[in-house]
């Protein structure tokens, strides 16, 4: 402690991490209500046209489907149906994939600029639609209008304008081999970020030379159809893009079907094990992007304050409906009680409600589905003796929410530590040291996503180096950009996409 | 109306349309002899001024987004898209054929478009991290030199302009050119491109006619770190070494004929990158 | 010695700028509008140290503020009244007499402002003709030659010597957030002038650029909360300098409201050093009442 006058100089460490813990339960904790008290700023969405029915989008067309089957997407921050998709049968997969293998024949032959050119058509109509599309997007998946219009609109338009630069340029990629396209590429995508997925899938197959056959998840079909009107606008050659809406038994329809060159897929570990096995003895190559329990590791001279707003956004973030979510924060022991206390702190200013509210933090999970499998895991948390924690912050009185949770007092052995739970839920684990707190990093048949947080330059390295996942986060999170490679170690999938590694999934190497 | 209003040729500095300090002007006639247009001489004090707007332009033009960079030359060509017919004229006032004025300004859109793609892949394509045997992560990455002199004054008509002016841009770096002598005046109206496409200002900066005296001093200029010089007679190639040796420039001889034969390539990035090498150890 | 006395640069907790900005541009987009909105302009009326520091400032400048510091406009007498008027020593007794009545303080900027380059006893003496001569709040400058020379004691000294001149009077610390080259040099500089006895930390004198902005902003207020959550003690925040217009100073606003939360919307903890804010405000304010119509400045008084 440095008192006062040059004379009386004493140094006495006081650590200031310990002197909180003391205090702590003296200090009455802040009050913040201002999250209750915002006046509703609602993106207006009455200009956006919704069709009451949508068909699939074969050869350039919307049209019905074969058999008449139809099902359902639920706006789920009220309940209500928002619209009627076409539920594709065997006859309207084999006319995608048919039409998909036709438009191949001359798409491959035109020039990587000519193919080049198309993409940044539409990426340019994509930023000039990105508001409606965000709210579109909104309306389907229950995300937030300001990460739809902040964070996934952009990133479409810029995946989209990364691979159209790469279109005339594939042999830079690949230095030493002829490059070429594979065919038809079956993509089936999943509802947490559907347009974003939709644009990881479409543009870099496209800029190879494929055409493609895509399925959106059951819940969220519309904005794709949206996606499809800019393919139309783009002038895009029929049949280079046809999109299948539909459930499961859609996709193993795709999956299996004997005409596609290439296969992938992002969703659930379960389903891209029953895909391996699908593929099994076939010659397609496939690409999974699965499921992720991702830690993120806070050390004691991490910058507190940050690192909280970093815990924050790698859990709350899309409502926590992210594969790369840190849904597991290990913390120091001796910093732990400081960190959950900044993070109660915080948590009381996220703000539960509308999506369509700019002010909302945290918007509507997905589906009654979903959201019925997070409550389970939260009665799980309890019933295993984990500590539970939610804010205080009122939640609208109809549709889907879940209030944002913490777990502590939790151990590698609880199930809620080892289940992807894909909701607003933290588990909260505390270490030693830093050997403690890489091992039980790696210690799940995950491997997709982590994060590291130290004031220290040499620790990151080293911490980063050690953690067996394909994406590793120092002193930030939850960042995507298309020029950076994105995937999985072991269970969390095979494959990168965006970069110049997530072109290798669509070209043929001879 | 029968009378039309002539259009007035200047240079391009600073974000700025301006004529020369010197005053004086030069004749650009058709083929016939006629006089198209005046346009301003460059002198060593409009040189001089253009350098000062390129570096105070290329810290923060570096330092914008790969992608930025990526949409302002995407942007580029859209504009020249839409101005096709105009550079085609002026072209043609100039002495080039229609057909050859078309597939200039053609292949010029096609070049911007290519290059807009480069600029946020060329750091894939050429950083390396390096596998040194001591315990420290150490990465190798390409850092735009900073500014351009670019000598383009014996280069003939559109398409070259373009194409050497393409990579120096995507690759973060400020320019200042002579401007080819025949395709003098498609030449100065691409500077208008340039200026609605949100390329700030002094990062492109474009003079017509260069005097004598101010050719040799862009080869020595003490704050230009980087001269390219196109279709350099040969006797002049080795006075123009001598001279840049001062500040030791990294000089680049232009092949006119070459360049009209290839399309866009990274190497020409590269060719106005540094490579920066950074060290950290890896350790508790 | 109190608790708050004490200082430790170890204790200092290192603050990342990337985050920091991530942070305030993401609190940049809570949108502030109907009675919330009308609230926080009034509020942010009410936190208003109306200023004049230069070197031209004379009697008449200084009466004249004052009169607008009591009633921003005559159209609408119904609008509170700022915070105080901030203003160099020699004016002090002036304004103390034109705010006679009113609830508005005198706050004096004093210690060699805004360079703080004078010997240490010059500027306790200032500080103590100014308190005698009624001032009720003093706005002094860290040394900060010093402070980036890393003499954390000397610094910590002359606030703590200069607190005690205050006696009771309340006590703002100017970091000038500006000239510290880093946050993290804010954070120390924060925890410093605290633990040395400040009521207010305040990011600048707003003579050098650049003056308040939203991320010192932050990490001061940052340092405060840990330092509520250490002590008990609730500590003041001023940003002061580039504060021009209404959604800029509701940035603000919500920068504190979701920092410090509640407690802290007040101007007894929270106060904008400001000039022009004052008529963006009011225009603001009337746009209100006016059927939501955009206001012109001839309506409103220059003062």
């Amino acid at each position: 402690m440095v008192v006062g006058t040059k004379e009386s100089i004493t140094l006495q460490p006081i650590n200031w991490f310990l002197m909180s813990k003391k205090q702590n339960n003296i200090i009455p904790p802040l009050s913040y209500s201002v999250s209750k008290s915002y006046a509703p700023a609602p993106e207006s969405s009455a200009h956006i046209h919704i069709e009451k029915e949508y068909g699939f989008f074969i050869d350039g067309n919307f049209s019905k489907s074969t058999s008449g089957k139809q099902f359902d997407s639920i706006n789920p921050s009220s309940g209500d149906v928002i619209a009627r998709f076409a539920h594709a049968q065997k006859a309207d997969v084999d006319a995608a994939v048919s039409s998909a293998k036709e438009a191949y024949q001359r798409w491959s032959k035109l020039s990587g600029a000519q193919r080049g050119l198309y993409l940044f058509r539409i990426a340019r109509i994509i930023q000039e639609r990105s508001r409606e599309l965000a709210i579109v997007e909104c309306m389907d998946s229950g995300k937030t209008i300001r990460e739809s219009r902040d964070v996934d609109l952009p990133l479409v338009a810029a995946h989209f304008f990364y691979y159209a630069g790469w279109a005339d340029k594939l042999h830079y990629a690949f230095p030493g081999k002829k490059v070429s396209s594979l065919g038809v590429a079956a993509q089936i995508i999943p509802w947490n970020f559907p347009l974003l997925m939709a644009a990881w899938k479409i543009a870099p197959a496209l800029a190879a030379g494929n055409t493609v056959v895509i399925k959106p998840a059951e819940t969220t079909p519309l904005s794709i159809m949206f996606l499809a009107q800019i393919f139309q606008e783009a002038e895009l050659p029929a049949g280079v893009v046809n999109i299948i809406t539909g459930d499961g038994s859609t996709g193993e329809l795709l999956v299996s079907h004997p005409d596609i060159q290439k296969l992938a897929f992002t969703g659930s570990t379960e389903v891209g094990k029953k895909i391996m096995r699908k593929l099994a003895g076939t010659s397609i190559p496939y690409t999974l992007e699965l499921g992720g329990k991702g830690a993120n590791i806070i050390f004691d001279d991490a910058a507190p304050d940050q690192a909280v707003e970093g815990i924050i956004n790698a859990i709350f973030f899309n409502q926590g409906h992210v594969c790369c979510a840190g849904s597991r924060l290990l913390v120091q022991e001796g910093i732990a009680p400081t960190i959950i206390q900044k993070l109660r702190d915080r948590m009381e200013t996220l703000i539960v409600g509308d999506p369509l509210d700019k002010n909302t933090d945290i918007g509507a999970i997905n589906s009654k589905a979903q959201l019925d499998k997070i409550n389970d895991h939260i009665k799980i948390g309890q019933s295993e003796g984990a500590t539970l924690y939610q804010s205080s912050n009122p939640l609208p009185s109809r549709g889907f929410y879940c209030r944002p949770t913490l777990f502590t007092d939790v151990a590698q052995s609880h199930k809620i530590t080892q289940d992807e739970i894909f909701g607003p839920v933290l588990t909260i684990q505390t270490f030693r040291t830093p050997d403690e707190a890489i091992e039980k990093a790696n210690n799940t048949p995950y491997g997709l996503s982590g994060g590291v947080w130290t004031d220290k330059g040499a620790k990151i390295f080293k911490i980063t180096s050690a953690i067996k996942a394909g994406v590793i986060w120092a002193n930030t999170f939850n960042k995507f950009d298309p020029t950076s490679p994105f995937g999985g170690y072991k269970e969390s999938g095979l494959g990168r996409e965006g970069g110049v590694h997530g072109l290798s999934a669509y070209v043929k190497l001879s | 109306m029968d009378i039309n209003v002539k259009k007035t040729y200047k240079h391009y500095v600073d974000g700025q349309f301006i004529r020369s300090e010197s005053g004086r002007t030069h004749v650009v006639t058709d083929n016939k002899g006629h006089t198209l247009a005046h346009v301003n001489v460059c002198s060593r004090k409009d040189l001089r001024i253009s350098v000062q707007a390129a570096h105070k332009s290329a810290q923060s033009w570096a330092k914008r987004s790969a992608y930025n960079r990526g949409q302002i030359l995407y942007r580029i060509a859209e504009v020249l898209t839409n101005r096709s017919s105009e550079f085609i004229h002026e072209l043609k006032l100039e002495g080039f054929s229609e057909k050859n004025a078309r597939e200039q300004v053609e292949k010029s859109i096609e070049l911007w478009v290519s290059y807009a793609g480069w600029c946020d892949k060329y750091q894939a394509i050429f950083s390396t991290v390096n596998p040194v045997a001591s315990s420290h992560f150490n990465f190798s990455n390409p850092e735009p030199v900073g500014y351009v002199g670019l000598d383009a004054s014996r280069g003939t008509g559109f398409y070259v302009l373009n194409a050497v002016i393409a990579p120096i841009l995507c690759g973060g770096n400020a320019v200042v050119v002579f401007l080819p002598n025949k395709g003098v005046l498609a030449g100065l109206s691409l500077a208008e491109v340039f200026h609605t496409s949100d390329v700030p200002a002094g990062v492109v900066n474009l003079l017509s006619s260069p005097l004598p005296d101010t050719l040799e001093h862009l080869y020595a200029h003490r704050d230009i770190p980087s001269v390219s010089s196109l279709d350099t007679a040969t006797d002049d190639k080795k006075r123009y070494q001598e001279i840049a040796a001062d500040n030791m420039k990294r000089i680049r001889f232009i092949d006119s004929d070459e360049v009209i034969k290839s399309s866009s390539s990274p190497y020409e990035i590269m060719a106005y990158q540094e490579i920066k090498t950074t060290w950290h150890p890896i350790g508790l | 010695m109190t608790e708050q006395m004490n200082f430790n640069l170890i204790d200092c907790p290192p603050v990342d700028e990337v985050g920091v900005q991530e942070r305030v541009a993401r609190l940049g987009k809570r949108s502030i509008k109907k009675q919330v909105k009308e609230e926080w302009l009034k509020l942010a009326i009410s936190m208003m140290d109306l200023t004049t520091l230069e070197g031209k400032d004379s009697e008449g400048k200084v009466i004249q503020l004052c009169r607008k510091a009591i009633c921003p406009d005559p159209n609408h007498p119904e609008f509170p009244s700022v915070a105080a008027v901030c203003v160099y020593p020699p004016f002090v007794k002036l304004a103390k007499k034109h705010l006679q009545g009113s609830n508005v303080k005198v706050a004096s900027v004093a210690t060699a402002f805004p360079s703080g380059h004078a010997p240490l006893n010059h500027k306790i003496d200032e500080v103590r003709q100014c308190v005698d001569n009624g001032a009720d709040e003093i706005d002094m400058v860290i040394s900060r030659g010093a402070f980036l020379a890393s003499e954390y004691y000397r610094v910590f000294d002359e606030i703590a010597q200069i607190k005690q001149a205050c006696g009771d009077v309340h006590l703002k610390v100017i970091l000038e957030t500006g000239e510290l080259g880093s946050l993290d040099q804010v954070r120390i500089a924060s925890d410093l002038a605290i633990s040395a006895g400040a009521d207010f930390i305040k990011t600048s004198t707003g003579k050098v650029q650049p003056a308040a902005t939203l991320p010192v902003t932050l990490v001061m207020l940052e340092s405060i909360r840990d330092h509520y959550y250490k002590t008990g003690k609730k500590i003041g925040m001023k940003p002061a300098g580039g504060i021009r217009d209404s959604k800029t100073a509701l940035h603000y606003l919500v920068v504190l409201a979701e920092t410090l939360g509640d407690a802290w919307m007040t101007p007894d903890l929270f106060r904008f050093g400001a000039s022009s804010l004052l008529n963006d405000v009011l225009m603001q304010l009337v746009k209100f009442e006016d059927g939501g119509w955009y206001q012109g400045i001839d309506y409103f008084t220059a003062d």
